[in-house]
């Protein structure tokens, strides 16, 4: 069954980058443009995995992680940000993962493989 | 007797000391108004231990020289006497109508309360007996000489005191300039980043789209290469923000400029240049954080190939002194523009076609945070010097 990933991001251009890019490696892509949406998608659709952008107007990444990893803590979530500075606050360490955004997107679609082979098991 | 002697020696007051017309007119006034037929003036530096002559009118050089010198009149004042009066110092003579003669010499000490500061000597060819009357006046009038010289020696310091205040400003303005951006630089970065991954990332989609040879795959890798080109330079920008601490071992500065060097190489041949090395004879150790300050010279480096296009000298040379660890990187480019100079470490500024502007800005912050200077040296027509003076580690 192809894996649902949810892409969480405010910037059209990345979602509809991810959304091609993911569908293109066999996954199925749901898009939210922000923390609330995002919330909202996870309770109604059944989501794998959640790719978490971190600054966002309103509601931000750290706080989204925050309440996903409440109510759904097997579901994994990577945080992808174009600041290399948030590895130092601590609300970002309860993610699964951590990714930089760069317009080279291998490192995000092994990550991506990994966390979902890890949660196949 | 004229007192005017006290508003002119006033109006010589609100002098530099440098200004040679303080004194003059002030030896001048002496004599307008006093029996005497020459003065000279003098100050006395406490440091030196000596008389320095700074004005004289009526009196013969030779002899003010030597009223200064060792065993003359001078000497004789700096004691507790307050002052000196000399009956035929310049030896008997016989006046016109035959009669012996004798000159007169005063020598009269300028004191800042207690402290001696210079003297005033007045002499006359005729014997002059200066009575209490006309030792007050040469009093009075010595204080407003006194009072000139501390004026002038307040203004010299007031002056060094805003040069050194103005330097400070600077400093401060530089370390305030480099913050703000630092500010900006992130928030930029980031703002940056997304779209960027949107074009690099579409770009990569549109080639695999596109046929192989076809002008349309060319477009879309000249976006991707631009557009990670792009990337470089925000990497960059954030290295360079980044507040780690150097983290600092010890190291050889002739070593690590090897190292430098040895990057290039290739450039070097390339472009025909010649490199002189100017080591110390022993190895230079700094505490120096190897990858940062690998960084810095790599750019100083750069930029000095980058000046000599058609070849040249590249001159390597380290040294040390007063606690610092020095090592100039030289070229023979001719120079670097007076106009531009101040600029040259100013962030995204660059003289290059495809430079980013953030190397010598990047290698300023590197040996700031090692606590050490960088200067420029330039010699229009020759070549620039880069100093890069590091703390140096005592213990080797």
């Amino acid at each position: 069954m192809k894996k649902r990933i949810l892409v969480v991001d405010d910037e059209e251009g990345l979602r509809l980058l991810y959304k091609e890019e993911l569908e293109d490696e066999g996954a199925a892509v749901v898009l939210a443009s922000s923390g609330p949406e995002a919330l909202e998608k996870i309770e109604k659709d059944s989501i794998d995995l959640v790719l978490l952008d971190i600054k966002m107007p309103g509601m931000d990444g750290v706080e989204v992680l925050r309440r996903v990893k409440e109510r759904w803590k097997d579901l994994p979530v990577i945080l992808c940000t174009a600041y290399p500075h948030y590895k130092h606050d601590f609300g970002t360490w309860a993610s699964d993962a951590y990714v930089v955004k760069s317009s080279d997107l291998t490192e995000l679609k092994q990550t991506i493989k990994e966390i979902l082979a890890k949660r196949r098991m | 007797m004229d007192t005017g002697l006290i508003p002119d020696m006033s109006a010589v007051l609100p002098r530099p000391l440098a200004d040679a017309g303080v004194f003059k007119p002030a030896a001048r006034a002496f004599l307008k108004q006093l029996p005497f037929d020459g003065c000279a003036l003098y100050l006395w530096d406490k440091e030196a231990r000596r008389w320095t002559l700074k004005a004289s009118s009526g009196i013969k050089a030779a002899a003010a020289a030597e009223y200064a010198g060792k065993g003359g009149v001078l000497g004789r004042i700096k004691g507790p006497f307050s002052h000196l009066i000399l009956k035929g110092h310049d030896g008997p003579r016989r006046a016109a109508s035959g009669r012996e003669e004798h000159g007169t010499l005063l020598a009269y000490p300028l004191r800042d309360r207690r402290r001696l500061c210079g003297a005033v000597i007045l002499t006359s060819r005729k014997t002059v007996r200066p009575g209490p009357a006309m030792m007050r006046l040469i009093e009075a009038a010595s204080q407003e000489l006194v009072l000139a010289v501390k004026y002038a020696e307040l203004l010299s310091c007031h002056k060094d005191t805003c040069d050194e205040l103005r330097l400070t400003k600077e400093r401060f303005q530089n370390a305030e300039k480099l913050m703000t951006l630092a500010d900006m630089t992130a928030t930029l970065a980031h703002e940056i980043r997304n779209p960027l991954v949107s074009i690099g990332g579409f770009a990569v989609r549109l080639k695999k789209k596109l046929a192989p040879g076809s002008p349309a795959l060319k477009y879309a890798e000249q976006i991707l290469s631009e557009a990670e080109r792009i990337e470089e330079i925000i990497n960059g920008a954030v290295r360079f923000l980044k507040d780690s601490a150097p983290d600092l071992r010890p190291g050889d500065i002739n070593g690590l400029l090897d190292e430098a060097i040895g990057v290039f190489e290739d450039d070097l041949n390339t472009q025909g240049i010649n490199v002189v090395k100017n080591y110390s004879g022993a190895p230079i150790t700094v505490l120096v954080d190897r990858e940062q300050l690998k960084i810095a010279f790599d750019n100083l480096i750069a930029n000095a190939i980058q000046s000599m296009k058609g070849g040249g000298t590249l001159t390597v040379a380290t040294s040390s002194a007063h606690g610092w660890a020095i090592a100039e990187i030289t070229d023979s480019g001719g120079g670097i523009d007076p106009k531009i100079i101040g600029y040259i470490f100013n962030p995204f500024y660059t003289t290059k076609a495809a430079g980013t502007g953030l190397g010598l800005t990047i290698t300023n912050s590197i040996i700031m945070r090692h606590k050490g200077v960088i200067e420029v040296i330039n010699k229009i027509g020759a070549g620039a010097t880069f100093s890069v003076r590091l703390p140096y580690a005592q213990s080797a």
